[in-house]
């Protein structure tokens, strides 16, 4: 017999030989040929004649070919290709309409169904859009920025004394970032300028930036209204102008579009508006710029390591972010190859400049929890989802008939999963567009409870987020949708029928639900295990001791400006003025004054000893600097260990004292006492200060990421600049009620000097731990949602199988079992659920949280109370899921039971 | 008012009708047409393939692969719902096609 198939594939010449549809019809037309052949074998004919007669039913093969539908829509032509295709969308988009319309008024019918299940997905959606937002605004695409992640923002190491990522460097390393400019496009430094603007009234207190002339192109940002920095404008003296930012223009000027040009006071001088940003370019609320107008002595490169500066650069176009680390780091072994005592103290400390992405440096340590929350929300969806596919799997139980009756009219299979999509789809959008008002809602609230660095991040439903929300609609609508068409199409149509009849669940139907139902009680348990573990942290955060005793502390800061406040002997005044008006006041028991004290802000300082010689490669000895007032360790109750505190008499003409605290004292003079040694303070020509006192240690930035870095204090009097500092008032009342006090206080030492920042010393330390806080806080509501949710699942399941064993309960109840023995059957049957549920979720949470250890303070990732206690509140809630249609099934009246079949 | 798949004497039709009392294969079609029309209409396998191919993609018919005993699978065709229902359609429309055809040219009246 001739090979028939060869025959044929070698004539017709399809395109895609490879596909099913081609093989088929190179299978039939062989098949037909070979009949033909046969056909004339059974007449009689000869196998070559017999063959030659086969091969005349085909002699145009390409119009064969051509004519094949799976060749027409790849060879034929433009015309018939466009036609057909346009026919094809036509249908489809008229059908996908037809179905619309047909699920929208099924979904109307049963308002109740459509109501609980979108508002499950809202609330997942939502959930998921609030947190994504947040992650958008704060480290994908920050609000206003072209390419962020182009910024990079520097940050200084000193790796022998454990100081990483600092992010205040020198005027040094902006010069060294300024002239790589093959590397970098643009580079700008600021540092904290901060204004008293006066009006009529009240001085204000406004936070500035002193910038130099390119800042905002780092930022890749032009002002909305006038003008940026001009060069010359970057000088001292000169430097009498002011951008404002688009909120304080609104605040303090009422959005006045005629600004530019205008003359303001700030720090009682005046300054000429020339320009207001645009309103996305908001960054931790910061009011107006200025230009720096450093003197063109100060950039120099002995400027190193004298740290006080926040640079941004912006890579230039083409340069890689990893190009320009490289550039760093050759900034880096240029510092270290430098001569003399700048290079060796490089060196010594294996000093180096770094930097982050400017993205992640406004997210700071919000990073990691943010991630979490992610994760977290992404639960509470995939709850969300597994509930609401149970309840359309319960609904379609309901229309089984209907289904059965649409099967047996010969719709396809196709078409019914096709439906039961649509109707997914269809809740899913109306799940996105109430998930989206809750999102709405919920990013305010977000704004409410945020720790700083978010609050000062625009957060918005943008385009990115709005994709992103659609996306997990479809994907929700999908996934909870094809778990109840799948059910329709592995089934056979007979089944349906009989299912129909009965009026019943599968028994594979109820096994499908229990497992969704299981599945979301082990997800819920992840999360309350999560959340638990998290609020234990806190609570062990809450529970440290900063070492000092913060209640009734009232703090607030002043800013006295330079230009009128030059004169030491002035500063000093005016901190004496402070300090006696406050300390008169009935109710307060002791005042202090600090420049940076605990909680409020806090630089670094090396220091040399008197006689220690430094080995070759070891760092300067390091500590923090505070300058505090005599009373400061009495206000604080600091105690000390050895020798004495500051007094009065510790003034600018006295000797020079300092005080350490124990860390100091251990980690320089570990066997000796080091009251009567002398230090002194390098970098700033200060004088050898003798120790005599050494206090406790306390905690300085947060509670629970104490480096335990030893300070030296010295007396505020003796300190070079006093301009800004905090006001420290110990009272014995309500620590709150001071601060007209503070503010009057201020105000008789200089009617022209607000106080600012005015909070107790409780809400500061409360405050270090905003970003814990904030994550707790949502970790709670996000868990308590997941398990609400789980409940609800479980409820319906119960429900469910009550209504399913209404006739068997009946006739047990008719043979006498009594309402206890069905409770317990009923509650036997969910708790079977909740232990599997449980199971899998502790092994789940068991691996899962591992990964949130380096982010938990004094607790175990494995903690076994926060465990079990989440175990039994998931049994809680559980058992009220399952007790409350048991109870109802305990209500069946037998009679009627029975009737009922 | 008649379609042009009806003038040039639709085979279509044929087919059709040919599958409305038993599933066939392809090659059984043309030989039944050849037959039952006395000789008189004869198919090539070249001609009658892209009509099958055509019918099944308007959904008229559908093919599905049947092992027989013995010798190779064949592709057989039965008439799916809306194929009988075209096909009634399309009958009327030849009878009446016929008999005004056959009014005009005169042929004693069926």
């Amino acid at each position: 017999m001739p090979d028939w198939l060869r025959y044929v594939r070698k004539n017709l010449k399809l395109e895609r030989a490879g596909g099913t549809e081609e093989a088929v019809a190179v299978e039939e037309i062989a098949r037909q040929l070979e009949d033909a052949w046969l056909d004339g074998m059974n007449d009689g004919l000869s196998p070559e004649e017999a063959e030659r007669q086969a091969k005349l039913h085909i002699t145009d093969w390409k119009s064969l070919a051509e004519s094949l539908p799976c060749n027409r829509r790849n060879t034929s032509g433009l015309l018939l290709h466009e036609e057909r295709r346009r026919m094809t969308i036509a249908g489809w988009v008229e059908s996908v309409v037809r179905d619309i319309r047909y699920v929208s008024r099924g979904l109307r019918k049963s308002a109740a169904f459509t109501v609980v299940a979108v508002v499950t997905l809202a609330l997942g959606i939502g959930a998921n859009t609030i947190i994504f937002s947040a992650i958008n605004s704060l480290l994908l695409n920050p609000a206003g920025l072209p390419d962020p992640g182009r910024i990079l923002s520097l940050r200084v190491n000193y790796e022998k004394m454990n100081i990483r990522t600092s992010p205040s460097v020198s005027i040094a390393e902006f010069m060294d970032a300024r002239d790589s400019t093959d590397t970098f496009g643009a580079a700008g430094m600021a540092a904290v300028g901060n204004y008293n603007y006066a009006d009529a009234g009240y001085p204000e207190r406004l936070v500035g930036q002193r910038v130099t002339w390119q800042w905002f192109d780092v930022f890749g940002v032009k002002p909305m209204l006038g003008r940026g920095f001009a060069k010359e404008e970057d000088q001292p003296e000169v430097n009498r102008v002011v951008v404002l930012d688009y909120g304080t223009w609104h605040r303090l000027f009422g959005g006045d579009p005629a600004i530019v040009g205008k003359t303001i006071q700030l720090n009682q001088q005046p300054y000429e508006v020339i320009g207001v940003m645009p309103p996305e370019f908001r960054r931790l609320d910061v009011n107006l710029w200025t230009p720096i107008g450093l003197p063109p002595a100060a950039y120099t490169l002995q400027s190193r390591f004298n740290e006080s500066y926040e640079v941004n650069v912006r890579l230039r176009q083409g340069v890689s972010v990893e190009q320009g680390l490289a550039r760093l780091r050759w900034i880096t072994d240029q510092a270290h190859l430098a001569e003399g005592p700048k290079g060796q103290f490089a060196r010594n400390n294996a000093w180096s400049v770094t930097a982050v992405t400017y993205p992640e440096a406004l997210a700071g340590g919000l990073k990691s929890p943010m991630f979490v929350l992610m994760g977290a929300v992404g639960f509470v969806l995939l709850i969300a989802c597994a509930n609401v596919a149970g309840l359309v799997m319960a609904r379609a139980a309901g229309q089984s008939q209907e289904l059965a009756l649409k099967t047996a009219l010969g719709a396809g299979r196709w078409r019914l999963i096709r439906q039961t999509l649509t109707e997914s789809l269809v809740m899913a959008a109306c799940g996105v567009a109430v998930g989206l008002l809750v999102a709405y809602g919920g990013i305010r609230m977000l704004m409410i409870i945020a720790p700083q660095n978010l609050s000062g991040v625009a957060i918005e439903l943008d385009r990115t987020v709005l994709a992103f929300t659609a996306l997990i609609g479809i994907v929700a609508g999908v996934f909870f949708g094809l778990i109840p068409a799948l059910q329709v199409a592995g089934k056979p149509h007979m089944d349906l029928l009989k299912a129909a009849g009965r009026g019943t669940a599968t028994r594979m139907q109820l096994r499908l639900r229990s497992a969704l139902v299981t599945a979301e009680i082990a997800l819920a348990l992840v999360l309350l295990v999560g959340a638990g573990l998290f609020l234990r942290s806190l609570a062990r955060l809450q529970q440290v001791d900063p070492g000092f005793e913060s209640q009734g502390i009232m703090t607030g800061i002043v800013g006295l400006p330079p230009a009128q406040y030059r004169d030491p002997e002035k500063q000093r005044r005016f901190h004496r003025t402070v300090l006696e008006q406050l300390a008169a006041l009935p109710g307060v028991t002791s005042v202090a004054t600090g420049v940076s004290t605990p909680f409020i802000g806090g630089s670094g300082g090396a220091f040399a000893i008197e006689g220690a010689v430094l080995q070759p490669d070891a760092p300067m000895p390091q500590g923090r600097t505070q300058f505090v007032s005599s009373r400061f360790f009495s206000t604080m109750e600091i105690p000390l260990v050895r020798g004495r505190a500051f007094t009065d008499q510790d003034t600018v003409t006295s000797e020079p004292v300092v005080v350490i605290d124990e860390n100091l004292a251990r980690q320089y003079w570990p066997n000796e006492d080091p009251v009567g040694k002398r230090i002194r303070r390098t970098l700033s020509n200060a004088p050898w200060t003798t120790i005599v006192g050494v206090a406790r240690h306390v905690k300085h930035e947060e509670l629970g990421t104490d480096t335990g870095r030893g300070v030296h204090y010295y007396p505020v009097y003796q300190a070079p600049g006093i301009g800004n500092f905090a006001i420290l008032a110990k009272t014995s009342l309500d620590p709150a009620q001071l601060s007209g006090a503070i503010r009057d206080a201020v105000r008789s030492a200089d009617p022209g000097q607000p106080v600012y920042d005015l909070r107790t010393m409780d809400e500061r330390i409360l405050a270090s731990l905003g970003t814990r806080r904030f994550a707790v806080n949502l970790m709670i509501v996000f868990a308590g949602l997941a398990i609400f949710m789980a409940g609800i699942g479980l409820y319906g399941v119960i429900g469910y199988v009550v209504t399913q064993r209404t006739h068997e309960i009946g006739i047990r109840m008719a043979l006498g079992a009594e309402g206890r023995q069905i409770v317990a059957m009923v509650v036997r049957q969910g708790m079977q659920m909740t232990l599997a549920g449980i199971g899998i979720g502790v092994i789940g949470a068991a691996i899962l949280t591992r990964s949130l250890s380096s982010q938990l303070f004094q607790v175990r990732s494995s903690d076994p109370l926060t465990f079990s206690l989440t175990v039994l509140i998931v049994l809680i809630v559980a058992f009220l899921a399952c007790i409350i249609p048991a109870r109802r099934a305990t209500m069946v009246d037998p009679l009627e039971a029975c009737r009922h079949e | 008012m008649f379609n042009r798949e009806l003038k040039k004497g639709s085979p279509e039709l044929l087919i059709l009708a040919l599958l409305e009392d038993s599933d066939r294969h392809g090659y059984e079609i043309g030989k039944l047409i050849e037959e039952r029309s006395g000789g008189k209409l004869h198919f090539r396998i070249g001609s009658l393939y892209p009509v099958l191919c055509r019918l099944e993609e308007k959904g008229l018919v559908k093919g599905r692969w049947i092992e027989s005993a013995g010798g190779p699978r064949r592709r057989h065709y039965h008439l799916t719902p809306k194929g009988r229902t075209y096909l009634k359609h399309e009958r009327e429309t030849w009878d009446a096609y016929v008999s005004a055809v056959n009014q005009i040219i005169g042929a004693e009246n069926a």
